[in-house]
């Protein structure tokens, strides 16, 4: 008989941090719910072969970025109907300043497989050979990964537009 | 340097966004909740899908059996109602007619296919015939009799190595009808004078579908048929 104690335990201490990770990876909080339920299921499945909570959390993480990468294009590729916009929140009144957004956009233009490389990365702060066995890839595949998203990142910086100057408006449509 | 600032602000904005993405508060006993439903929904999954694997299993076994089974009543039928020897009639089978052929001094050995023992006894005799009209051609004469058994015999073959059957000749008795010996005959029409191998197949077959199968085999080589008075 399997003793679940501890996996109610790191259900409910360890939840609301896995599944910020869900929603770095998805872009989304009812896809990263349904992403971390997923990969808690499948924790809850196996939890008589793991040693303790944290190789528990380990391997809810893991299976999350393997759900993530692997399973996401077929499950979640369509269309997600809402009623609500998404909530922007207040930003800095220099939009191309706010870290946020210029990292929000560079998640949208990665592939899986890269966004998850960057979230295990500098999120989840693994060393390139965790991300590496997590993902199920090569170090050098990592360290590529991370290289191309760091420009990317800087290309999308030297493009911002210059910021607003205090009091001054911008000018649209035609003169 | 330049890295590790645009690290920094990776780091600063994934930070920022998982800040966003849990504003709102997980509900962690609804989460255990589903979590445990989909789990339970899952292994109950697997345990169907475990018992239809077996079923699929025994049904493929028993598909297989089925399958197997006219092979496995090649075998020779349990003589019940041997006893019925009524003799069948001399059954005429028509062949293609042909050319000439050579009486053949073969022994008639019944070469019985399976090991197990078998009442019914096979024998094949080819003899040359006269040549055809159209000519060029050389005629095997076969006549194919048999004795024995548990069951009417309802289909003879005449085949040739491959095998290649030749000629199928339904003898179109009962399952039920009476046990006992018969015979076939007709003509064959080959290219060359030889020599050939001809194997007769007699089938015997009882009300519960059990066959019996034996075989004679003969080598014959044309020879000028000797005229009859």
């Amino acid at each position: 008989m399997t003793d679940y104690t501890g996996f109610n335990r790191l259900l409910r201490d360890r939840s609301p941090a896995m599944l910020r990770t869900a929603f770095l990876f998805t872009g989304d909080h009812y896809l990263a719910e349904d992403l971390l339920q997923a990969a808690l299921t499948k924790t809850y499945l196996r939890w008589g072969n793991l040693r303790d909570e944290r190789a528990g959390e380990a391997y809810v993480r893991k299976v999350m970025a393997s759900v993530y990468t692997r399973w996401y294009r077929r499950k979640w590729n369509a269309e997600y109907p809402t009623l609500d916009l998404p909530e922007r929140g207040a930003l800095d009144p220099y939009p191309a300043s706010d870290d946020r957004i210029v990292v929000s956009e560079l998640l949208r233009s990665l592939s899986r497989r890269q966004r998850a490389v960057v979230v295990l990365r500098f999120f989840e702060d693994l060393s390139e050979k965790d991300v590496a066995d997590m993902l199920g890839i090569s170090v050098g595949t990592v360290k590529s990964t991370t290289a191309a998203a760091l420009a990317k990142l800087r290309a999308s910086t030297s493009s911002e537009r210059p910021p607003l100057r205090p009091g001054g408006r911008e000018e649209v449509g035609n003169a | 340097m330049t890295d590790d600032r645009d690290e920094e602000r990776l780091r600063r904005g994934l930070q920022g966004l998982a800040a966003d993405g849990s504003a709102s508060p997980l509900d962690t006993r609804t989460l255990r909740e589903d979590v445990r439903r989909r789990a339970h929904r899952v292994q109950a999954g697997r345990r169907i899908a475990g018992g239809l694997g077996v079923v699929v299993a025994l049904a493929a076994a028993g598909l297989w059996f089925l399958a197997e089974q006219p092979q496995v009543a090649e075998s020779p039928i349990n003589p019940a109602n041997s006893s019925s020897s009524t003799p069948a009639g001399t059954v005429t089978s028509s062949a293609t007619p042909s050319a000439t052929a050579s009486p053949s001094p073969s022994a008639v050995v019944p070469t019985p296919v399976n090991t197990r023992p078998s009442t019914l006894r096979v024998s094949l005799r080819v003899t040359s015939g006269q040549p055809s009209p159209e000519g060029g051609s050389f005629v095997a004469k076969w006549e194919v009799t048999w004795s024995g058994g548990s069951a009417p015999v309802y289909q003879v073959l005449i085949e040739e190595p491959g095998p290649v059957v030749r000629t199928s000749t339904e003898i179109g008795a009962r399952c039920d009808g009476p046990v006992g010996p018969g015979s076939a005959h007709g003509e064959l029409l080959f290219d060359s004078p030889g020599p050939h191998e001809i194997i007769a197949v007699v089938r015997a077959k009882d009300c519960a579908n059990r066959v019996d199968r034996q075989t004679d085999t003969d080598i014959w080589t044309w020879s000028q048929p000797t005229q009859s008075p």
